[in-house]
């Protein structure tokens, strides 16, 4: 692609007084910068059948993980994360699939969106606080405050953000506030990329002035609003300036100077909720991604294969009942079936792993060896809706800040937590000062990551 | 409500047998334990003399009234293909209590912010294609941006704005004159600021110091909650000038303006509210096993919804608008492709045609578009469309499946659903929910997963329509789904849950104790009117809620 430079970029809009976010490391050789991207697959697994040989270094994934073998060198497999919902008094427990969903954001679930009963006398609600990419993100634009996006956060299949499907929370703590997923690639890329590609580019430069002074307008009008109305209704209109500034900054920002960073050509548009496009759309997700990370637009992702509780229908092994449905089966046949819908994910999702290895970053170097990715699932296996066994797969270079090529059993590890797990992907992304994340509940005492995983 | 009840795994419910109070149905009586019918006493009447509205956050468009009041302003289809393609392509707002306008979780996030600013510039730049109609200039071209500025600004405000609005507007198309723009220009970058704005995007009601802690509506705000509940869109230049000549000023005039407005062919909007509710909205994404339902119509989910609409329309606006008849007349519309899947013979074409149902058919609940949102890709679900009837229709709580459910072992080869059903609900621990949900959905069970008649399962078994009411006031067996309807159209319980939802979805909250008297008032007046849809719509501009604020603290 033709870089237009920061220079060009102010002569074209010469005459206007434009405020520029601080990018004054443009045009330096900066060092890689760490990414992350969390990978989500629904309903558990098979806590029995994961591996053939439990051996830290001399492991043996059983069949429902062999996709991942030629990756293993770059693999921290951990066995047996517990998200310790047990610890919440019955009345504070949700339904699992919902508050396991919504470990990336490890908080008590609200009350009050869906006619369950967490108990007896409530409906279940969204949890009451932020999740890791959102709450990362925001650490991180404090630090590169001319990041475009301070994480993306993307679903594949039903556009419906349903309390089921949603993985991603803003906060703050205390508080239910779901965030709306992107189930559209296509949307997506034009999005994301406006003024990445030269086309765009073109566009932007010859509106810039209209839309500069529309914002200006509506800016002043939102402060104004703030000044007259309640305490909650200003926190609402304050998110809502915070995402006026997020688009102004992709109004202004262009894209630094670095060779893998190119537009994409994501072929002709489809109808992306068709469940049978599934594993297209999950790739087109994931092309972006790595585009994404190329262009430092952003270093957090949030993927999502499904909502939790998917009940999606794998066809193509087969197959006629959801996969919902057959993970709460319990029979034999049926785990059978489980495992291949899991080994399809997995296989699946090394196309992540593919699309990180084919952009370079920095001299020798690709994405993969500068992003963690995170394999995860809302619980441990659906027939007993158990969260305490989880299978959580790290993969990735990500900085060397791991030591790869592991199988760890965590079984009798204090600190095993899913909160600690989260933990540990803060300290990899340079925080190590955070220590404690989530409901106090949640997390054994003294906080911290997982042990020995550094 | 919404698609994924599926969390209620078929086989493993397990739970302590009782279907519980899902909020208080609006002003009934509170009902006993394990749900039990309303006591026959009448609830005191909590209104006094002091209005007692409840709080109201500032209200975000819920994407449908954005859809409608961007629309409204042009009023030509080629802006409103533009407002479609664009709206339809936001990011789907959160659901809660399986509606998708739930004020709290109503705000603009990052990724909301690009689509309104991209919906925004896409329709400015269609709408200035038709300058001549949108801003009549012979002369002077600053007058007439400012003429324009007040015109329109009035009808996306939903006032007249302000001195310093109105001049923040002319400095804006001022600037771009000066920048170099033509008038063409100008006046798009107007529209795209009137689009971005708060005052456009929300619908607010400001309160002045001092003025709490209750206060009457101005009658602007009154004319905004008027048009977005009858119409889910801004108020009409009639509406606005009752409200700025003083003829808004009564509950009087408020029942007069709602009857204008219910009279309105835009009053069909509310059918967003009967999809919401049964998750008919989910439709558009339909999806079945191609072996089990060969030679679907890639269109049919599409069709069951506008069927479902059609429906209510004729019942809502132009049938005697009782729930009653809603819950149970015994006629649809259907179009070609529909009839054809149906197997109505003699309707072809595009059309829609009034027909009546054949056999023992009837009702919204009993329309393809309601009965399958929840069914399985290859098959129907007993169990979902028991939960469904329990939480949307009655406005019960079940509970949420223990973290340590039994298994139950393996499906035998030859075992039925229902057979599976049976087995599991002789399991206690399963017992108790699957025992208040499924023979809800058994009597459904004459209706296949998309929405057909049917008189044997997808294994070709026969099947068992025998069911029961249970945990409600129109206990009994019931033979199949026409009788299920017909007991549960002459229920007390189901006339008060419609309230609660119709409140809900109106007011963009749950319902609490504060606003007692506004939902006491209500179920009053539905009761007193037979259940008339068109009197609770009406009723609902006439409560505390409606006409009141509670200023924040």
């Amino acid at each position: 692609m033709t870089t237009v430079s920061r220079r060009r970029f102010l002569q074209g809009a010469a005459g206007l007084s434009l405020a520029l976010p601080a990018l004054e490391s443009w045009g330096q050789a900066a060092a890689p910068a760490r990414r992350v991207i969390f990978v989500f697959t629904a309903n558990g697994d098979h806590i029995a059948q994961r591996m053939a040989t439990k051996h830290e270094t001399n492991f043996a994934f059983a069949d429902m993980l062999s996709p991942f073998e030629a990756y293993r060198s770059d693999l921290l497999v951990l066995d047996g994360v517990d998200k310790f919902h047990g610890r919440l008094p019955a009345a504070e427990r949700a339904d699992g699939h919902q508050q396991g969903g919504s470990a990336l954001a490890p908080w008590k679930s609200g009350t009050g969106s869906f006619p369950l009963g967490g108990n007896e006398t409530q409906t279940i609600g969204y949890v009451r606080g932020p999740s890791i990419d959102k709450a990362l993100g925001d650490r991180i634009a404090v630090d590169a405050p001319g990041l475009r996006f301070k994480h993306l956060y993307f679903r594949v299949g039903d556009s419906s953000n349903h309390i089921w499907n949603t993985h991603a929370h803003a906060g703050p703590e205390g508080t239910q506030n779901p965030i709306p997923a992107e189930t559209n690639p296509f949307t997506a890329y034009t999005r994301i990329f406006a003024g990445v590609d030269t086309a765009s580019q073109q566009r932007l430069l010859r509106r810039l002035a209209m839309r500069q002074s529309a914002l200006d307008l509506v800016r002043g009008e939102l402060s104004g609003l703030q000044a007259k109305v309640s305490a909650a209704d200003r926190a609402r209109l304050q998110q809502h300036a915070e995402s006026l500034r997020d688009v102004e900054r992709g109004l202004s920002a262009l894209t630094p100077q670095n060779a893998a960073c190119a537009p994409l050509t994501l072929g002709a548009a489809y109808n992306t909720t068709d469940a049978t496009r599934w594993r297209d759309v999950g790739n087109l997700f994931f092309k972006l991604s790595a585009m994404a990370f190329a262009c430092d637009l952003t270093r957090v992702v949030n993927f999502n294969w499904s909502g939790n509780t998917s009940d999606r229908v794998y066809r193509t092994l087969g197959l006629t009942e959801g996969h919902h449905t057959l993970s709460h089966d319990g029979s034999a046949a049926a785990f059978t079936n489980v495992r291949r819908i899991k080994k399809l994910l997995f296989e699946a999702s090394c196309q992540l792993h593919q699309e990180l290895e084919a952009l370079p970053d920095g001299a020798g170097k690709t994405l993969w060896d500068h992003t963690l990715v995170v394999h995860w699932s809302e619980l441990s296996q659906g027939d007993t809706h158990q969260t305490d066994k989880d299978l959580v797969v790290l993969a990735g270079g990500a900085h060397g800040h791991f030591r790869m090529g592991r199988y760890v059993n965590l079984q009798g590890v204090p600190k095993r937590g899913f909160s600690n797990l989260l933990l540990s992907c803060w300290h990899y992304m340079g925080y190590p000062d955070v220590q404690s994340w989530g409901a106090p509940e949640l997390l054994p005492a003294g906080g911290g990551g997982i042990p020995g995983l550094t | 409500m919404q698609r994924s009840l599926a969390v209620f795994a078929l086989f493993l419910i397990g739970c302590e047998g009782r279907a519980l109070d899902f909020g208080q149905p609006l002003g009934a009586a509170a009902p006993g334990t394990n749900g039990a019918p309303p006591q026959d006493e009448p609830e005191p009447n909590p209104c006094t003399s002091e209005p007692s509205p409840d709080l109201t956050p500032l209200r975000r468009l819920a994407h449908e009234e954005y859809r409608h009041a961007a629309a409204d302003l042009f009023g030509t289809t080629a802006v409103s293909a533009v407002v479609n393609a664009q709206v339809d392509g936001f990011a789907a707002d959160p659901v809660s209590l399986g509606f998708k306008n739930s004020a709290a979780f109503l705000d603009v996030k990052s990724v909301l912010m690009q689509q309104y600013f991209d919906a925004a510039e896409a329709i400015a730049a269609k709408a200035v294609e038709a300058l001549p109609a949108l801003v009549p200039c012979t002369g002077d071209e600053t007058t007439c941006a400012t003429q324009f500025i007040e015109r329109f600004g009035r009808r996306a405000y939903r006032r007249a704005l302000s001195a310093a609005e109105r001049q923040a507007f002319v400095g804006l198309y001022a600037q771009a004159r000066i920048r170099g723009d033509d008038f063409k220009t100008a006046i798009e970058g107007v529209l795209l600021a009137f689009l971005l704005s708060p005052h456009f995007v929300y619908r607010v009601e400001v309160d002045d110091v001092g003025s709490g802690p209750v206060r009457a509506l101005r009658p602007q705000e009154l004319a905004t909650r008027l048009s977005f509940l009858f119409w889910r869109s801004g108020p009409d230049d009639a509406l606005l000038s009752a409200a700025e000549a003083g003829r808004l000023g009564t509950p009087q005039d408020v029942e007069r303006e709602a009857r204008r407005l219910l009279a309105d062919p835009k009053a069909g909007r509310l059918t967003q509210l009967f999809e919401e509710w049964l998750d008919v909205d989910e439709l558009s994404g339909l999806r079945r096993d191609t072996a089990a339902y060969p030679g679907l119509d890639p269109k049919l989910g599409e069709d069951l919804r506008e069927e479902v609409r059609a429906f209510v329309r004729s019942v809502l606006l132009e049938g005697d608008g009782k729930l009653s008849t809603l819950l149970t007349s015994q006629h649809t519309f259907v179009n070609g492709a529909l009839a054809q899947h149906y197997r109505l013979p003699g309707i072809t074409g595009t059309q829609w045609t009034r027909v009546q149902q054949p056999g023992r058919r009837g009702g919204l609940l009993m329309l393809g578009g309601a009965l399958i949102p929840h069914d399985k890709e290859a098959r129907t679900s007993i169990v979902m469309r028991g939960l469904g009837l329990r939480t949307q229709l009655l406005c019960q709580l079940v509970p949420a499946p223990p973290p340590d459910i039994p298994s139950l072992g393996e499906l035998g080869a030859d075992q039925t659903q229902a057979d599976r059903l049976a087995q599991h609900r002789s399991n206690p621990s399963c017992a108790g929910c699957h025992s208040v949900m499924d023979p809800l959905g058994v009597p459904l069970e004459g209706f296949d997963a998309v929405g057909r008649a049917r008189s044997a399962d997808e294994r070709g078994r026969a099947l068992s329509t025998l069911g029961q009411l249970t945990n409600t006031d129109v206990d009994g067996p019931v033979t199949d789904g026409l009788d299920l309807v017909t007991k549960l159209a002459t229920s007390a319980q189901v006339r008060s849950c419609f309230v609660t939802q119709a409140f809900r979805f109106t007011s963009g909250r749950k319902e609490t104790a504060v606003n007692a008297c506004s939902t006491f008032r209500l179920q009053a007046r539905f009761a007193e009117s037979g259940g008339d849809l068109r009197e609770l719509f009406v009723g609902l501009t006439q409560t505390d809620d409606f006409l009141f604020r509670r200023v924040a603290p």
